[in-house]
């Protein structure tokens, strides 16, 4: 894994390898985005079956909050 | 010849005087020439020049001026006058100004601007400019061998910071977070927004350990040129966390056009922001980031 690092005081700009911490944090930070993707997909689908569940469409639901 | 003379009047002998007479004649019209030449040569001394006077036959002495002085007009005669016209430029770039009396004033450094300063002698004054400006502080193509862009070391010198990040993609869907100072705690709220898959999206989360600029959606890569502009305004505010908010452009994971807006609050610490990070799932393939320093 490289990270690249751009100086903006000298204007030096070296890619380099990450550190082990660094490297937890990316895998981290992309198990957490992947949830968050996930939430996502869960709460459409969620919202889906509800909607099925119900037999309405999702405009005629919106039209029910409106 | 008449007589007396008709110009200036001298008193000739005449056929009836007395050969006796002459010397005292003679006396008489040589002293009118006397008189009236020197009336109208006044002139004592060098550089004396003479102008006519208003009595007739009489000029009046003008004594010579100091060094630099000019013949003017004053009063309705010739008078010497020190000159207004003297330039008091002598470099490039000097400008003609004044301040009770002609004045110089040096060119600016580049960059600067002209302004009005009431307290300055001329009343005007060299200034960098301090609102209305965008500087590059740093740019670049994103690097093909890694997926985190890390900005460092960045000025306090602006008001705000504006990232932009032009038509960057990379491989496989992905999303996009952002990080700032390097702090990985649970520090960053943000709320998303948007349009993707089909549909419009709202969604906030609280303490997590980085901006997620497309929560809920992969940014994906493929020929994609995705956009986000980042901005921090306030950045170097010592009493309070950060506002942050960007704006992304992008295609969702079904390949349909999309976009997103993150609004978030950083709180972990009150210090400036020194560091950006920018942080991609997966190598990047393409693009190029421009960081704006505002004022």
């Amino acid at each position: 894994m490289k990270i690249y690092e751009h100086n903006t005081e000298t204007g030096q700009a070296v890619e380099r390898d990450m550190t082990a911490a660094e490297v937890k944090q990316w895998k981290a930070d992309q198990a957490l985005a992947e949830l968050a993707v996930l939430a996502v997909a869960k709460a459409n689908a969620e919202k889906e079956a509800l909607l099925t569940k119900l037999g309405i469409t999702a405009d005629e639901a919106k039209l029910l909050l409106s | 010849m008449t007589n007396p003379t008709s110009n200036y009047g001298w008193v000739l002998p005449t056929s009836t005087d007395l050969v006796t007479d002459l010397p005292a004649d003679f006396e008489v019209a040589l002293q009118g020439v006397d008189t009236t030449t020197k009336a109208l040569n006044p002139s004592t001394t060098l550089g004396d020049i003479e102008f006519r006077s208003a009595t007739a036959n009489t000029n009046t002495r003008l004594p010579i001026g100091t060094t630099g002085q000019v013949l003017a007009v004053s009063g309705g005669v010739p008078a010497w006058t020190t000159t207004a016209d003297v330039t008091p430029l002598t470099t490039k770039g000097d400008l003609f100004t004044f301040t009770t009396v002609d004045a110089r004033l040096g060119v600016g450094t580049n960059g600067q601007v002209l302004t009005a300063d009431s307290t300055a002698a001329t009343g005007l004054a060299w200034a960098t400019p301090t609102s209305g400006s965008m500087t590059s502080i740093a740019s670049g193509s994103f690097p093909t061998g890694s997926g985190t862009l890390s900005l460092t070391s960045i000025s306090g010198a602006y008001t705000h910071l504006q990232l932009h990040c032009i038509a960057w993609n990379g491989s496989g869907n992905n999303t996009v977070i952002a990080r700032l100072n390097g702090d990985t705690g649970a520090n960053y709220t943000f709320s998303n927004g948007g349009f993707t898959t089909g549909s419009a999206r709202a969604s906030g989360l609280g303490s997590q350990t980085s901006f997620n600029l497309c929560s809920g959606d992969s940014a994906i890569s493929g020929n994609n040129k995705n956009i986000t502009v980042l901005d921090i305004p306030f950045y170097t505010n010592a009493t309070t966390g950060k506002i942050v908010n960007a704006s992304t452009g992008f295609l969702d994971a079904t390949s349909a056009r999309a976009q997103t807006t993150m609004n978030g609050y950083y709180s972990g610490t009150n210090a400036a922001v020194t560091q950006i990070d920018f942080i991609y799932g997966s190598n990047w393939s393409g693009g190029t980031y421009v960081l704006y320093g505002v004022k």
